[in-house]
């Protein structure tokens, strides 16, 4: 343990808060090319859309031009793949320059990334790797999470990641690292639904305790998405709809952490967008029979 | 290294090949496979779709190979994964048993100069009327430059007229015997592509003016570039061509 890993690394730019505001919570889906044109012509009933951070760090061109045009309408919050909060190699300044940067540009009500790691020793494999779940490791992330909130200005939201080993060497379970990390970095969470889901059938939890266990005023923004099941496991494919039994369990996360945003992933396979609004429809009714707005007759 | 370190480096290497060690298990049949298998298909993916038309030139399972092999020597270091491709054209030109090794390295160097101007930053260009109105007391001072979203690409010209033909779905015919290899423009206008070959003058010109000096600096090196040919009208001439193109980048205010 280094000696500065227990220190309690709290952001100078923002005093300890609950949730960021806005948007309003409500439904939103994942920014995809393939979708430009369309949310261009029609303006589809979706709250927010999130974009992956990398795909704009470039500040110009074509993606630029339509994301500028649908930013004109939606609020954008940001989803990034690259930050390694969780790698061992120093923290990439310039990039969380880039990412300060875009999110003053787009004025994105907040940040994320995963809490994974994505390489070493300078390599990005481009994949959101676990992080082993011991006191030692929630030390070194707490601690990296405070610099990279110092050199954001804001308060970052990180997301469990979906997992295919486990590590021998463990202090505590995934959603009791989440929890501790939130508190002591004084970070949110992005609870990733399916992750829960996927992570249960693999590593053989109840995921329902999972969400019990993951502290009420902390969790910023949901996600869901489809997987694929290979009976004696799963893989977080984002190709395929979300099933029910992640539909399920949304909506105890929804009951238990009330209306947070919520936000529908798909990143292969994807099918035009009127199939993702009505998926986005499913979402928006058990948000609404979980918190029946006060105003609704 | 501490400890977590030497576990990440044990983990990476895995990912990469390695055999698995007693600090992780997994469910029967994933586990580390999961991540092996996400790693080269990601990234054999993702040069699928910078180098559509390669990949369509060469064939599926070609270009799987190819891909494959890139993926087995070439770390990717950046932030996106978009920027993984970058060193792939290069890396086909050392493929000595590839057939048509040269142009495939070329028509993989003009895809990447197509997809590296489609999301370059944007910079506000200088029209013609602008340029046309600019105080002649004011030229020499001058710093003239080119927009982010521009290329010039070295190739034969059947590179992009084969890039024009997979784009239409037609047969890729190339001439058998090589032709000069010549520089082509690949430049955005508006939210589109666009690429022509270069005249040896425009070529010449965009070379100096990349380097962004002062415009009678420009002049000077133009004539002795170009010797024969009227400095500054050849000048003139090809500045206003390039602002009509839209890849002059306003003037820097003269020091």
């Amino acid at each position: 343990m280094s000696p500065v890993s227990r220190q309690r690394h709290r952001p100078r730019s923002q005093a300890r808060a609950g949730r960021i505001a806005g948007p309003d919570p409500g439904c939103g889906l994942g920014l995809r090319k393939d979708h430009y044109d369309d949310i261009l012509a029609s303006r589809p009933a979706v709250d927010f859309f999130e974009i992956i951070t990398e795909n704009y760090l470039g500040a110009g061109g074509v993606p630029w031009h339509h994301l500028e045009r649908i930013r004109a309408d939606y609020p954008i919050v940001m989803h990034g793949v690259s930050l390694s909060i969780g790698g061992t190699d120093p923290l990439d300044r310039a990039y969380l320059g880039a990412v300060r940067e875009l999110a003053a540009r787009l004025d994105a009500p907040w940040v994320s990334d995963h809490l994974c790691w994505t390489g070493v020793g300078g390599r990005n494999l481009h994949d959101l790797l676990p992080v082993p779940l011991t006191e030692a490791a929630l030390d070194h992330v707490v601690a990296r999470v405070g610099i990279a909130q110092d050199l954001l200005g804001r308060r970052l939201v990180l997301e469990n990641v979906s997992s295919y080993v486990r590590f021998t060497e463990a202090d505590m379970t995934e959603w009791e690292f989440l929890a501790a990390l939130a508190e002591r970095a004084d970070c949110l969470l992005l609870l990733d639904v399916n992750n829960v889901y996927v992570n249960a059938v693999n590593h053989g939890f109840d995921p329902y305790a999972y969400l019990a266990g993951i502290p009420r005023g902390r969790v910023q923004q949901f996600h869901l998405a489809g997987h694929t099941n290979h009976g004696a496991y799963i893989i977080d494919t984002h190709d395929e709809p979300v099933v029910s039994a992640v539909w399920e369990l949304f909506g105890a996360a929804v009951a238990r952490f009330g209306p947070v945003p919520a936000l529908l992933e798909r990143d292969d396979n994807i099918p035009l967008l009127p199939v993702l609004l009505e998926e986005l429809a499913q979402m928006r009714q058990l948000c609404a029979v979980a918190h029946p707005r006060e105003d609704a007759a | 290294m501490n400890a977590l370190c030497t576990l990440q480096h044990a983990f990476q290497a895995a990912v990469l090949g390695a055999a698995d060690t007693d600090a992780w298990t997994g469910p029967p049949g994933a586990g580390m496979a999961v991540y092996r298998h996400a790693y080269r298909a990601r990234l054999g993916e993702v040069l699928a779709l910078e180098f559509p038309k390669l990949a369509a030139w060469l064939g599926p399972a070609a270009f799987e190979r190819l891909a494959d092999a890139y993926v087995d020597v070439q770390p990717s270091r950046h932030a996106s994964v978009r920027d993984f491709g970058a060193e792939f054209p290069a890396f086909l030109g050392r493929q000595a048993d590839l057939p048509e090794r040269r142009r495939r390295a070329a028509l993989a160097r003009f895809e990447w100069a197509l997809g590296a101007v489609f999301d370059a930053p944007d910079a506000a260009a200088i029209t013609p009327e602008r340029l046309a109105a600019l105080p002649p007391a004011d030229w020499a001072g001058l710093r003239l430059g080119l927009v982010p979203a521009l290329r010039i690409c070295r190739c034969e010209p059947c590179i992009p007229a084969l890039w024009q033909r997979l784009e239409g779905r037609a047969p890729a015919e190339l001439p058998a015997a090589r032709t000069r290899v010549a520089p082509h423009l690949v430049w955005r206008s508006g939210t589109r592509v666009r690429f022509r070959a270069l005249a040896d003058d425009e070529a010449v010109a965009l070379g100096l003016l990349a380097r962004r000096r002062r415009l009678a600096a420009f002049c000077e090196a133009l004539a002795s570039r170009l010797p024969g040919a009227p400095a500054a009208a050849t000048a003139a001439r090809l500045l206003r061509r390039f602002a009509v193109l839209g890849i002059l980048a306003a003037p820097a205010d003269p020091r």
